[in-house]
């Protein structure tokens, strides 16, 4: 059953629940008002026929005749025989002493009610006679006579029985009006969320994209609009995922390709020395390049286990100082500049402290170094480092060949490389960046590089400032 | 076609729940008129019974016209009085010789009242046995007088030259109703006015006074009843009878209807 076919039927059901007892208490309340009405118009009937008989009795009492059985027969009878057969009054006339035995003196109600169905003296009652309905009322007269008079009721149950026709009318009429707009008011009601149904689908089939662009200010809006929130939210995990998916295979593609090109050199001058006796200079050569290219397999390998471990595991870091990470890393660069023309780092201590990890952030420097090096062959890096705010801006910056803008984006990418047939004769991997990036962001921080082709390259790692120990203050 | 199956079923129950809740006030008329059959219950404005007084009934008007002629004392043709002229009133012989010597018929009638006294449970029947038993023993004479105002005054003399009134009767003429009666017999019988006085209360249909009580407090109180709509008193008395002279001891029984006040009386 759908939600808007439940929604009818219950609308319906309390609709004709409510509309019909409703409609019952006020048809009761007017019956009881007719019946009340009715009510007094035949006790003031009543009284005036109990008012005319004492006064009869009274009347003969006055003038000293008797007052029998027989008389108030004859009198009742031309006082109360009913002229017409659909006379709306009847009436009886006991005396005490023979209500019980002998009957009525006179009496013209129905034969079916007995003694004991009639009121008591100032009493009334509701008594049955057929189809109709008669409101008897008793009184007790002088001389122990009891008059009862009858009226009917059917004016006042047809008039009840109009109305209870015209109100079932009515009602058939509201039911039906309240399903036409109740089926109206669900249809619209329900409308978004069968849209919100049908593009939840759509989503599932593939389509990300789609958005419901449903905006009013009740709760189904809320919802459409949390929907599509969700569906932009898919959309992007879903595009990360693809984006993730494609990395992987670049870098399983990349990767497989720089284990291959080193492996093609070593085996082919391993095959040389196999195969041929070269001459010591040949041999040399031979395996300097197989020295060579194993040394780029050995450092290739080395940083891939740096950033398996460095995605693997959560860094603890504590407070450095960020001179003494920058004077090893100068250090341990020495060899890489020397190879590359002689280049010079310029150093500015600055006794900043940062939140690192000191082996790692050395190696972030070193990899910057050796880089900025390889970019400009012989020319002079700068290393600097400034205090701003709760954060340290570390700046290694070079005059080299500088990166183009379309490929700044990518150089983070493990065996990117910009320019690969330099980088490979440098000894490159392509994973220096792709690892820079990485500890930058284990250390909280970022990596921004800013680079002009032909003018050089700066690069920035944010780190956290700390605050100097106190012994190492004291020292 | 399960889900079309199930659907179609609720449909159903949800149309088959909307008929008889529409149906609601037939169901509330049924009830309702169920509860009104047969239902006894007051009425709102009950007729209020007329409330007679002694002037509502003929018999104690006409009492109460006598002792207003007789306490005037007139008895010339016209009297003008405060309220105008009024017709005259001639009051009834007391006394034998102001009477009227009744004949058979007027006899036959003297026995037919006493009957109807003996028949209503007013004149015990060892009274009523009494009576006829000296009246046929000293084959006593009855004479009779009326008054302007038709009471009929019944005397029946026995004895020795009739010098014992034994019987003395007022009788209204048109209503055939006692309003007093006096007996005076050789021998006494037991009487039960609890029982003689309402039975003559209805005898005389007075009854519709509708407050006939004992009047306590009074020296009626064992042998009278009192209506205060009515301004009337009834007694019925029996005992030793010093009244009646002869030097032979003799019981009365005493039947008495006349207007009173009992607040006067106290």
């Amino acid at each position: 059953m759908r939600f808007s076919e439940k929604l009818v039927c219950t609308i319906l059901l309390v609709v004709v629940t409510f509309f019909a007892l409703g409609g019952s208490a006020l048809l009761y309340g007017d019956f009881r008002d007719r019946l009340s009405a009715s009510a007094v118009q035949e006790q003031n009937r009543h009284s005036m026929v109990c008012y005319t008989l004492e006064n009869e009795i009274l009347t003969l009492h006055r003038q000293g005749e008797a007052v029998t059985g027989e008389v108030l027969e004859n009198f009742c009878a031309e006082l109360l025989e009913p002229q017409d057969p659909n006379s709306v009054q009847l009436a009886a006339l006991y005396h005490t002493e023979r209500a019980d035995g002998e009957g009525a003196v006179y009496s013209s109600l129905p034969a079916v009610w007995g003694t004991n169905d009639l009121p008591g003296s100032g009493q009334d009652v509701v008594l049955r006679s057929g189809e109709s309905l008669w409101r008897v009322y008793g009184t007790d007269l002088l001389d122990g006579w009891t008059l009862y008079t009858a009226y009917d009721l059917s004016e006042v149950f047809a008039a009840r029985s109009r109305s209870l026709r015209r109100f079932l009318l009515l009602e058939a009429a509201v039911v039906i009006g309240a399903a036409v707009a109740a089926l109206l008011f669900s249809r619209r009601l329900t409308r978004p969320l069968a849209l919100l149904n049908q593009a939840s689908r759509r989503i599932a089939e593939g389509d990300y994209a789609l958005r419901t662009g449903l905006r009013t200010d009740d709760e189904i809006g809320q919802l459409s609009e949390s929907f599509d929130t969700m569906a932009a939210a898919v959309q992007d995990k879903v595009a990360a995922l693809e984006l993730s998916v494609q990395q992987r295979e670049d870098f399983m593609g990349a990767f497989t390709h720089e284990l291959k090109t080193p492996m093609t050199g070593i085996l082919g001058y391993a095959d040389l020395l196999r195969r041929m006796q070269p001459d010591p200079e040949e041999q040399r050569e031979a395996a300097g390049a197989i020295y060579h290219e194993a040394h780029r397999l050995e450092s290739l390998s080395v940083k891939l286990l740096q950033l398996l471990h460095l995605d693997e595991e959560e860094l603890a870091l504590e407070p450095l100082p960020l001179d003494k990470a920058v004077e090893r890393a100068v250090h341990a660069a020495r060899p890489a500049l020397v190879q590359n023309g002689g280049a010079v780092v310029e150093t500015f201590p600055t006794g900043l402290w940062v939140m690192g990890d000191a082996d790692l952030l050395c190696d972030l420097v070193l990899n910057l170094i050796t880089n900025a090096a390889k970019a400009g062959p012989g020319g002079t890096i700068t290393v600097t480092a400034q205090q701003a705010g709760k954060t340290v801006l570390l700046r290694v910056r070079d005059h080299g060949c500088g990166i183009p803008a379309d490929q700044l984006a990518r150089v983070t990418e493990p065996f990117y490389m910009v320019d690969k047939s330099r980088a490979r004769k440098q000894g490159g991997s392509g994973l220096g960046l792709a690892l820079c990036s990485r500890i930058a962001q284990a250390h909280g921080g970022t990596l921004p590089i800013e680079s002009e082709p032909g003018k050089g390259t700066a690069v920035t790692i944010t780190l956290q400032a700390a605050c100097q120990p106190e012994e190492e203050g004291a020292q | 076609m399960k889900l079309k199956a199930k659907r179609g079923l609720l449909l159903a129950v949800c149309a088959a729940a909307i008929v008889p809740l529409a149906a609601i006030p037939l169901g509330w008329f049924a009830l309702t008129d169920a509860a009104l059959v047969g239902q006894r219950q007051n009425q709102e404005t009950p007729y209020t019974s007329l409330v007679p007084t002694g002037n509502d009934y003929y018999l104690l008007r006409q009492l109460n016209t006598r002792v207003k002629l007789a306490e005037r004392g007139a008895t010339g043709p016209l009297y003008d009085s405060e309220s105008g002229m009024e017709g005259m009133y001639l009051s009834g012989a007391t006394y034998a010789e102001g009477m009227i010597y009744a004949d058979s018929d007027m006899q036959a009638y003297q026995d037919e009242v006493l009957k109807t006294l003996v028949d209503g449970g007013v004149l015990p029947q060892a009274w009523y046995d009494q009576v006829k038993e000296e009246i046929d023993y000293w084959a006593g004479s009855t004479y009779y007088s009326t008054d302007t105002l038709g009471f009929v005054r019944l005397m029946t003399f026995v004895g020795e030259s009739s010098s014992t009134c034994l019987l003395n009767m007022e009788v209204d003429s048109l209503t055939g109703k006692v309003v007093a009666l006096w007996i005076s017999a050789e021998q006494g019988h037991e009487i039960d006015p609890t029982a003689a006085l309402p039975a003559w209360v209805e005898l005389n249909e007075l009854d519709g006074l509708g407050d006939w009580s004992v009047p306590v407090g009074t020296d009626y109180e064992e042998s009278g009843l009192y209506s205060e709509n009515g301004q009337v008193l009834m007694t019925c008395a029996a005992g030793d009878d010093n009244y009646t002279t002869g030097g032979q001891r003799r019981f009365y029984f005493s039947l008495m209807l006349g207007p009173y006040t009992r607040e006067v009386s106290q």
